[in-house]
């Protein structure tokens, strides 16, 4: 049973700050969605290793600087002060 | 010369290169193209203003018999999840609806290289989330065919501009058929290649480990050139395949045996007009050399694996939209940051915040193993289920679509009906093998679409298959725009 | 009452300053001096569409910290998404490790000993810094807050104890030790701002864990402790029950406050980054990092106990300062001497390293003075050309000067004195001048030393002593 209660803590989990008619209206349809994603609990897949690709560590790049890609935050944040992002207060 | 826009890309290239035409003539009647009919397709968000320029200067350069890239003359439209510098990319979403990218990504520098004009950036769903191109923050695109009808998604405006005439060729992504989708609907060419053939490096990220970037043209040439200039290993890119740095994919006419495998499962669940239609195809297919066979593929897990590891990648791609670093007018100050954050993100369309709530649910530490982890071991298991098919067949074959078009607004209600429309195409993203969707005819002026999949990295046995297929169907209408 | 059992784990940032860029993208590693947001890319800045690029050399870096804490490390690694939100997180998630039975991080169940101790290490594990958050004022009273990008995507290594530690002594011995380490394998300066962060967790007997975040140097970690633990014997002796909770290091009123944020329950919704594939760290590639690694300070020490015969102290005294023990083995190189020129390091140099200010001094930049320098004092004294006393002057002088001692010295002509003549007369001033101490002699053996030293001055420091002291015992026999 997916519950208003758990799917409010879903919406807090997502920072989404729903109102009461998308917490309704979306508990039905999260609800049957995770119905269908449940099946997944019908087969047993113990001694089923994840898929995975692997590369050696030579295979990464090299620890050399380049700069020619920097980013002028000024040209896509609305809000800023002296050079820094402007953030809401923490408190 | 009139109707250029109804060239395919080599008989551009060709053209422009022979002096028939020049590129500034082909790029104005593309935009006098989209200036008549996108108002009923809706396939554009924005159009690069600086297209015609561009196309100026390689006309110069030309004429002073300067040598220009291998796709001088080309005019692609890209998906608006693929960054392109200085072009707005809004992903069809409130939370980017003036973001510019400070830079290109990996595939659209490798296009500007050879000198292709990006035309514009088309629509799509929200996030790439959906297989309409009904639910971005622009509204839906219209079917070339009939405009009362879903062009599919979420690359629906990729794939209507190239059957609208609007571009040569375009760019979409896949993420659990969001290429081949609306190619099927929308009577395209749409290939979804081997993961990691080709770099998502700024490919606004859904769900990392199923999605590629992909090609819609209106033939398999089109689409094998726009290939060999977007495929290869990228640094910028740590899950791109070594084994190609530089890729010589050829679109020829060879013919060679192949056998094939018709996916029972696909063909029995789909629209009877479908399925006669694949039969159909099959009778074109064979040949002395060329036979098919029935094969059986369970992919009853296929669809929750797809969804539940695509939702929880989308939960954790899509926290980064806060509005600090890029986002719209939103004063922070005086908020508090939590609440600050929920109300830009509630902005968010409905489909995008239920699939990250639901995304959040499967990561929950309670939750992994039952889910997330599970979902992963599917993959594995459905991996060998596809490589043992290979083993017996070259080619399976199915519907890309179980369902033919359907009306705008029709199939909204039941979100696990919609989902199911993906059956028939999860299985490439889920296992990492290329697949592509061809046109295959039509059931009362609607699309219909045949798709073939390979194993991993024989996208050149695809193309000829494909090559083969093109010829024999002899698909040659135009959408009556 | 009963002095109940400390215990105390310990988990150490550190940044890998060794390397020239951060973990996932090309941007210079060092941010320090940069104005905000002006050393960003795409990637670090968290922009729509990017993705990680690993360096490589941070995993050569975070092996090479694996092998020094002796601990296990896997065939495979990889990296993990830890999601939460944060103003600092570009990406509001960071890419770390985790061990969940999976493919963890770089290494585990490893040991490191320390003083006449040793501490389990849980794990080490590579992941990236986030921002830094800046208030105008306060953080308590500003309506915004102030976003600096420029440190996200460092290199971090993470170590994690266990609580083997039983006082604030300890930890801070071990600390040492680890600052040891990271100087000598080069991979972290700990003497750089904000280089290494350390949090805590206290318990005491059988009460309740308390968790201290966030202390900003080593040095700060053993005051923090002390308080904390003095914080929670003090409860517990007016029998308040000590709760679990997390506090932070106020390092201005030298107190462990409350946490004021309501730290709920964080899940980190925890997955393997799908955009970084599994890094293999095959038995080659790891046998190449052991042996290209510098030397480990213990290794060094017994080397330098059994190669050149130095006592344990010199030995460790030279070692906690890996640049004196650079400067020492070079200076050997040059004239071998062991045993004078850890002398001159240990009891001379040292004091003047002392007496910086900076914690960022450094013998060569700040002294000019270096190993050929004290190779040639040492060689001076050794060959009898100047006495100890005169390189002793001799060295202020290098140390403000730069000159090589042999060029000092011819400059102010201080070769010894060997001559019997001369040395006869600055002993009969001596005698002349201290005929009260000559007196004494007969009971004062003592009376020997102090005349050697006065004719020592008489002659500029260079009489030879030897010459002297024999031309003085001779008079004082004469004389009684």
């Amino acid at each position: 049973m997916v519950t208003i209660e758990h799917v409010k803590h879903l919406a807090w989990l997502s920072r989404l700050d729903l109102t009461n008619d998308e917490i309704e209206n979306y508990h039905i349809e999260i609800e049957k969605i995770i119905r269908y994603l449940d099946r997944l609990d019908s087969i047993s897949l113990s001694d089923v290793e994840p898929r995975h690709y692997e590369r050696r560590v030579s295979e990464f790049r090299d620890d050399i600087i380049y700069d020619d890609n920097q980013t002028d935050l000024s040209k896509t944040t609305k809000y800023s002060k002296e050079g820094y992002v402007k953030g809401p207060r923490m408190r | 010369m009139s109707k250029l826009f109804t060239l395919s890309a080599e008989q551009i290239i060709s053209g422009v290169r022979n002096r028939e035409f020049t590129i500034e003539d082909y790029v104005i009647q593309l935009l006098e193209r989209i200036n008549d009919i996108d108002d009923k397709i809706k396939a554009f968000i924005t159009i690069n203003d600086e297209a015609l320029n561009t196309a100026r200067k390689l006309d110069k350069k030309i004429k002073s018999q300067e040598a220009v890239g291998s796709l001088a003359g080309i005019a692609v439209g890209i998906k608006d999840n693929i960054c392109t510098k200085d072009i707005k990319t809004t992903c069809a979403s409130k939370l980017l609806q003036e973001y510019i990218p400070p830079y290109d990504a990996t595939v659209v520098r490798r296009l500007k290289e050879r000198d292709a004009i990006i035309i514009g950036k088309v629509n799509l769903d929200e996030f790439a989330m959906g297989s309409t191109t009904e639910f971005g923050s622009y509204g839906p695109s219209h079917n070339p065919w009939n405009p009362d009808y879903v062009v599919g998604g979420s690359s629906g405006g990729s794939a209507a501009s190239v059957a609208a005439l609007e571009c040569t060729v375009s760019l979409g992504s896949d993420t659990g058929g969001s290429i081949r989708c609306p190619a099927s609907f929308c009577s395209v060419v749409g290939l979804k290649p081997t993961y990691g053939l080709v770099s998502r490096f700024g490919l606004v990220s859904y769900s990392n480990s199923l999605e590629q970037i992909g090609p819609l043209g209106r033939t398999v040439s089109d689409i094998v050139m726009i290939m060999n200039v977007i495929a290869g290993f990228d640094e910028n890119d740590n899950t791109t395949r070594n084994e190609i740095k530089t890729p010589g994919f050829v679109a020829s006419d060879v013919k060679r045996p192949v056998r094939y495998g018709l996916i029972k499962e696909l063909v029995e669940a789909s629209d009877p007009a479908i399925s006669k239609l694949v039969y159909s195809s099959l009778d074109l297919l064979s040949s002395n050399d060329c036979k098919w066979e029935e094969v059986s593929l369970n992919s009853d897990y296929a669809l929750a694996s797809y969804y539940t590891i695509a939702m929880a990648e989308a939960s954790s791609n899509l926290a980064r939209y806060d509005n600090l670093r890029y986002g719209f007018d939103f004063d922070p100050e005086g908020y508090e940051w939590n609440s600050y954050f929920s109300k830009i993100r509630n902005n968010f369309g409905d489909e995008v915040k239920r699939r990250i709530m639901i995304g959040s649910h499967v990561l929950l530490s309670g939750y992994y193993a039952k889910y997330y982890l599970k979902a992963q071991k599917v993959r594995s298991i459905l991996r060998h289920e596809v490589k043992k098919l290979f083993k017996q067949v070259d080619v399976l074959i199915s519907p890309t679509m179980p369902v033919l078009p359907f009306k705008i607004g029709e199939n909204i209600d039941d979100p696990v009906k919609r989902y199911l429309i993906d059956t028939n195409t999860v299985v490439a993203n889920l296992v990492g093998t290329p697949a592509i969707s061809l046109p295959a005819g039509f059931s009362d002026n609607l699309p219909i679409g045949l798709q073939l999949m390979t194993d991993e990295m024989q996208e050149q046995l695809l193309f000829d298959v494909s090559k083969m297929y093109e010829s024999v169907a002899s698909i040659k209408r135009r959408p009556d725009l | 009452m009963m002095d109940e059992q400390v215990n105390i784990g310990i988990e150490i940032h550190c940044q890998l300053t060794g390397l020239q860029t951060k973990l996932f993208c090309k941007c210079k590693g060092d941010y320090r001096n940069e104005l905000p947001n002006k050393n960003i890319c795409p990637i670090c800045s968290g922009q729509p569409g990017s993705m990680p690029q690993l360096n490589g050399k941070a995993v050569d870096h975070s092996c090479m910290i694996a092998f020094a804490m002796n601990c296990i490390i896997p065939p495979r690694m990889g990296f993990y998404r830890k999601n939460y939100f944060y103003p600092d997180l570009p990406k509001n998630y960071q890419i770390s490790q985790y061990d969940s039975g999976g493919i963890g991080s770089v290494g585990y169940s490893g040991k490191l000993q320390y003083g006449g101790d040793f501490a389990r290490i849980r794990r080490v594990q590579l992941e990236e810094d986030p921002g830094r958050l800046v208030y105008e004022a306060d953080m308590d009273t500003s309506f915004y807050t102030l976003i600096d990008y420029n440190r996200a995507g460092t290199a971090l290594v993470e170590i994690v104890t266990e609580p083997d530690f039983k006082d604030a002594a300890e930890v801070r011995t071990f600390l040492n030790k680890l600052t040891s380490i990271l100087e000598h394998l080069g991979v972290c300066n700990t003497k750089l701002e904000g280089s290494v962060r350390c949090d805590a967790n206290i318990s005491i007997g059988s009460g309740k864990r308390v968790e201290i975040k966030n202390v900003g140097s080593f040095r700060e970690v053993e005051k923090a402790l002390n308080f904390e633990i003095t914080r929670q014997k003090s409860l517990s002796s007016h029998s308040i029950e000590v709760k679990s909770e997390t506090r932070h290091w106020d390092s201005e009123r030298k107190v462990t406050k409350q946490s004021r944020a309501k730290e709920e329950e964080q899940d980190y919704k925890y997955f393997p980054e799908p955009d970084i594939p599994i890094i293999l760290l095959s038995e080659e590639y790891l046998s190449s990092i052991q042996q290209k690694m510098p030397e480990l300070p213990d290794k060094r020490r017994n080397r330098f106990v059994a190669d050149f015969q130095l006592s344990d102290h010199v030995a460790h005294v030279l070692i906690n300062n890996k640049e004196m023990a650079d400067f020492f083995e070079a200076a050997v190189q040059i004239y071998y001497s062991p045993k004078e020129i850890a002398n001159w390091l240990v009891s001379d140099l040292m004091s003047f390293i002392g007496n910086s200010k900076t914690e960022e001094s450094s013998i060569a930049l700040d002294l000019r003075i270096g190993p050929k320098h004290i190779a040639e004092l040492a060689r001076l004294v050794d060959e009898n050309i100047i006495s100890r006393h005169t390189a002793k002057l001799t060295l202020s002088k290098i140390m403000r000067t730069g000159q090589m001692p042999s060029q000092i010295i011819r400059e102010s002509d201080s070769s010894k004195i060997h001559d019997e003549r001369i040395l006869l007369k600055a002993v009969e001033d001596a005698f002349e001048s201290e005929k009260a101490a000559v007196i004494d002699a007969s009971s004062n053996p003592g009376v020997v030393n102090f005349l050697l030293g006065r004719v020592l001055k008489l002659t500029q420091g260079r009489a030879d002593p030897q010459i002297a002291l024999a031309l003085i015992k001779n008079k004082l026999r004469k004389t009684t």
